[in-house]
């Protein structure tokens, strides 16, 4: 990371290579087409490299910092591109396979971590985890939710809040094990 | 705001997902509260976690690379000449040629010696920050009448500067930019002051837009310039 805010070459070289597997699938999960995933995936990587001296290690890892950097992109380009509405069910089943399946080149989030988060969104209620995955994955809004979703505002409202504070209370039972 | 409400919108605020107003005026209480803000970072840990669920999957062969160009760190390695260009095969070969095209060059920079200097001045520019070109292209209306200017700037950040004509500056809402790929990318910070100018970094690279839109509120308001 260091290397990456001094513009060394082969860091920024080793550094892409690192996390690029995840940056990418992450992205095209967003926006479903592989040459704009490609676009916003080194979009990514270079406002990384931009702002290497802004990121604070007490505030996350990396790859956390780098994932975020990579969601808020990819859900400009599909907010801007008027995207179809995606199928929450499709949605949350691809990221449950996904988490499941691991991935050989995975060096950004160790297995465990994986795991440890899958197993607590599996213990959601579907319409909980399909709010989730809306919100966190593709930026929709609780107003955009309700939509989607057929529910009151109050309700999408409720179901964001109650799954993240669900979610919050069991990493943190599972962190304590 | 006060402490409850704040708390029913915090996963909202996590999430990124709360609306302009609501989270304003969250974001005041918390500058003030403590304990709200504490809830807030927690969940903000717990958005970031949702992030590592997402499947991983390579990008196409040379990715990395086309990273690192973009971002402009790579040294670009020498090629090696093959032998039947090497100095010793060519020099009987093209040596008189060559002293011709010397004698024609002399002349030419002397000629061109302001054209030369401009060249070396617009070389040092670009290199002042890995830059790989300017352009300016006219903006242009619905009938092809010339109605502004868009400057752009290929670099580490790619920027446009756009000026509208003032016969036009009333019909311009709001821009975009349409990639080469057919994606539209919209500028969401473009509003024209009050010369009736723009500027901003693009969150592409100026190479991959073919070409930018300006936009009215009606169909047919549209200046448009194209990106050679």
């Amino acid at each position: 990371m260091s290397g990456l805010a001094t513009g060394d070459a082969d860091a920024a070289t080793a550094f892409t290579r690192r996390f690029q597997a995840r940056v990418y699938g992450l992205v095209l999960t967003i926006v479903r087409d592989e040459g704009t995933a490609e676009d916003v995936a080194q979009e990514t990587f270079v406002r990384a490299w931009r702002h290497a001296g802004t990121y604070d290690p007490r505030r996350g890892r990396v790859a956390t910092w780098l994932l975020t950097i990579a969601r808020n992109l990819a859900i400009d380009v599909i907010r801007g591109k008027k995207a179809e509405p995606l199928d929450p069910e499709l949605v949350a089943a691809t990221l449950q396979r996904a988490s499941a399946a691991g991935g050989p080149a995975d060096q950004a989030a160790p297995p465990d971590e994986r795991e440890r988060v899958r197993a607590a969104i599996a213990e959601l209620p579907d319409e909980q985890r399909r709010a989730l995955f809306l919100a966190a994955y593709l930026g929709r809004t609780a107003q955009e939710i309700g939509e989607l979703e057929g529910i009151p505002l109050g309700t999408a409202k409720t179901r964001i809040r109650t799954a993240m504070l669900k979610l919050r209370d069991s990493l943190e039972t599972k962190n304590e094990v | 705001m006060r402490c409850e409400e704040t708390k029913d919108l915090a996963a909202e605020i996590a999430l990124g997902i709360a609306d302009g107003e609501e989270r304003a005026e969250a974001l005041r209480h918390l500058s003030t509260c403590g304990e709200c803000r504490r809830v807030v970072e927690q969940l903000s840990g717990v958005a970031d976690e949702l992030l590592v669920l997402a499947p991983v999957q390579e990008p196409p062969a040379g990715f990395e690379s086309r990273v690192v160009d973009a971002m402009g760190l790579r040294k670009r390695p020498r090629r090696r000449l093959p032998g039947w260009l090497s100095p010793r095969w060519l020099a009987p070969r093209v040596g008189p040629a060559l002293a011709t095209a010397a004698v024609t060059a002399a002349v030419l920079i002397a000629v061109f010696n302001d054209d030369r200097q401009t060249a070396d001045r617009y070389r040092e520019t670009l290199a002042t920050a890995n830059g790989q070109y300017f352009l300016a292209e006219p903006l242009a209306d619905a009938s092809g009448a010339r109605s502004g200017v868009a400057f752009g700037y290929e670099g580490t950040p790619s920027w446009l500067l756009l000026t509208v004509d003032p016969a036009h500056r009333g019909d311009v809402e709001t821009g975009e930019l349409v990639t080469r790929g057919g994606r539209t990318i919209p500028l969401r910070s473009f509003a024209l002051d009050p010369r009736g100018s723009w500027g901003g970094t693009i969150p592409v690279k100026l190479s991959k837009v073919a070409s930018i839109r300006l936009l009215g509120e009606r169909p047919g308001e549209v200046l448009q310039a194209s990106l050679r």
